[in-house]
């Protein structure tokens, strides 16, 4: 691997998340501009490394109404 | 300077003028669109060629020289002779055989196309800086777009001599003192005032004057086919003024379409604009050698170095090579050139290379070369990237796996030289499992 450099992908950056009052999500805000979520693919929670730095977070993976999909997670106390 | 001014009617309108409707109707008054210019200022230099061989050998000016014809053949002719040769019976198309019998002391040249190419280029450089409207017809034809120049130049004889002027500076004397200038509406008027036209005496045609000045013209200058010209001097046909006494009728039943050209043109009612003439800007890449080079094997790998340079420059902006040539100056003088045009345009170094080292097995340098340039004159649409994940190598087989496309390698490599380093990535897994999406890959460098 001696000369290679290695880069991180899909480093998670910040979007705005409506949800209903059930917390599912149903819009999502990139940049300037809102979407609507037509579908929640899956959803799932992490409660990790809590032996070193915890990391607690609430996934789900969601398709736009242009179809394009999500992956936008909650942090918890965020 | 000659001017003809006779004071003249405007020429009445032809029936036989082609066609109606707006393009037929520019076509015939030559209102230009765009860059098009109805002026036109032809330059001509007779014998271009031999000229800058005598420029080039000056020791030769003083004896009988001809240049011999460039098309291959069993029998050898001669293209262009010295005035000198001419005297002694010599003439163009002659056998070489036939010439030395007549002339013994004939000295024969072998054309050397790149250096004649090199001083056409050079000349239209100066030219397009005095006018956007330049068209090259030939070596050492051009015509010059003379419209909209009075406010810079002056009058029309200001303007002819702005030009010889600026002509002087970059043509040796010999070739200028051969120049020839006509400036008159249109093309044809241009170079049929060119042609008559003394060395350092240009002639101008104003508007008025240009039918009483075609009129006393030789048909032989008209553009038409050479079977035409020859029927009109067997009927006795000998200047445009009695071509235009043949009713017209009589004319277009006899030699048709080109008929009723050949009236409008005489008569001065058919008037060809200049057009600005696009030549994309050549991509040029130079090797000198330290010792002259004569082996096959090194000018193939210097070959390969300047197309590489070539290829990475940045005045090809992506643009595929469609025609390529490698010009070589000789050792003791004198150049050598293949020139390769591309069925398919390419922008890799092995395509382009194979092109050209088969054109230089063909035609290999007579001698050792001490300057190797290669030049990319004609481009194509920007390189193909579909083929850049091909799968396939130069044979058509199919790469096995974890072997690189060589498409991709090659533009790596050109971005490298380029750049200093590949600034390519692969996506690599690293937990494709793991709940934490950012986890599952990362990217790293790729560099094959």
């Amino acid at each position: 691997m001696s000369g290679k450099r290695i880069r991180p992908l899909g480093t998670p950056r910040e979007v705005r998340v409506n949800m209903n009052a059930e917390g599912t999500p149903n819009a999502v805000g990139v940049g300037r501009r809102t979407r609507r979520v037509s579908t929640v693919r899956e959803r799932w929670r992490i409660d990790d490394e809590w032996w070193r730095t915890p990391l607690a977070r609430d996934y789900a993976v969601v398709v736009r109404d242009d179809g394009r999909p999500l992956t936008p997670y909650l942090v918890e106390g965020g | 300077m000659r001017s003809i001014r006779t004071r003249a009617a405007a020429p009445p309108s032809s029936p036989l003028e082609p066609g109606s409707g707006p393009a037929r109707a520019r076509e015939r008054t030559g209102q230009g669109t765009g860059r098009e210019s109805r002026s036109a200022l032809c330059l001509w230099l007779p014998t271009f060629e031999l000229r800058l061989e005598l420029v080039r050998s000056p020791a030769l000016d003083s004896t009988s020289v001809a240049l011999l014809s460039s098309e291959g053949g069993t029998r050898c002719t001669l293209w262009q002779v010295s005035e000198r040769a001419a005297e002694a019976g010599v003439r163009p198309g002659q056998l070489v055989s036939q010439a030395v019998s007549l002339c013994p002391a004939l000295t024969l040249l072998e054309p050397d196309s790149a250096h004649y190419d090199a001083a056409q280029d050079a000349l239209l450089e100066v030219l397009s800086a005095l006018t956007p409207v330049v068209e090259p017809a030939g070596r050492g034809r051009i015509f010059l777009g003379m419209d909209g120049l009075g406010r810079l130049y002056g009058s029309p004889w200001y303007q002819v001599r702005r030009v010889l002027s600026a002509l002087f500076r970059v043509l040796p004397a010999p070739l200028m003192a051969a120049t020839r200038a006509g400036l008159a509406p249109g093309r044809f008027a241009a170079w049929v005032a060119a042609a008559s036209a003394r060395a350092g005496e240009p002639v101008i045609v104003p508007e008025y004057a240009l039918r009483p000045f075609l009129a006393g013209r030789p048909v032989s200058a008209l553009p038409v086919d050479e079977t035409v010209l020859e029927r009109l001097d067997r009927l006795g046909v000998r200047t445009l003024g009695e071509l235009l006494r043949i009713p017209v009728p009589a004319l277009v039943a006899q030699f048709g379409k080109q008929g009723a050209r050949a009236r409008a043109w005489a008569a001065g009612e058919r008037i060809d604009p200049v057009r600005p003439w696009h030549r994309p800007r050549p991509v040029r890449a130079t090797l000198d050698f330290p010792v002259p080079v004569g082996q096959v094997e090194t000018l193939h790998s210097a070959l390969d170095r300047l197309l590489e340079r070539a290829l990475a420059k940045f005045e090809r902006r992506g643009r595929s090579v469609a025609a390529a040539r490698v010009v070589g100056r000789l050792e003791g003088g004198g150049s050598w050139m293949v020139e390769a045009v591309l069925r398919d345009p390419s922008g890799h170094r092995e395509a382009l290379a194979f092109v050209l080292r088969t054109r230089m097995g063909i035609a290999p340098p007579p001698r050792a070369v001490e300057t190797l340039t290669v030049e990319f004159y004609r481009f194509g649409p920007p390189a193909d990237q579909g083929a850049l994940f091909d799968r396939k190598d130069d044979a058509g087989r199919e790469l096995s796996e974890g072997q690189i496309p060589y498409s991709l390698q090659s533009a790596v490599r050109e971005l490298k030289l380029r750049l200093g380093n590949s600034p390519l990535y692969r996506v690599v897994e690293v937990d494709p499992m793991s709940r934490i999406p950012e986890c599952r890959h990362a990217l790293l460098s790729f560099d094959p």
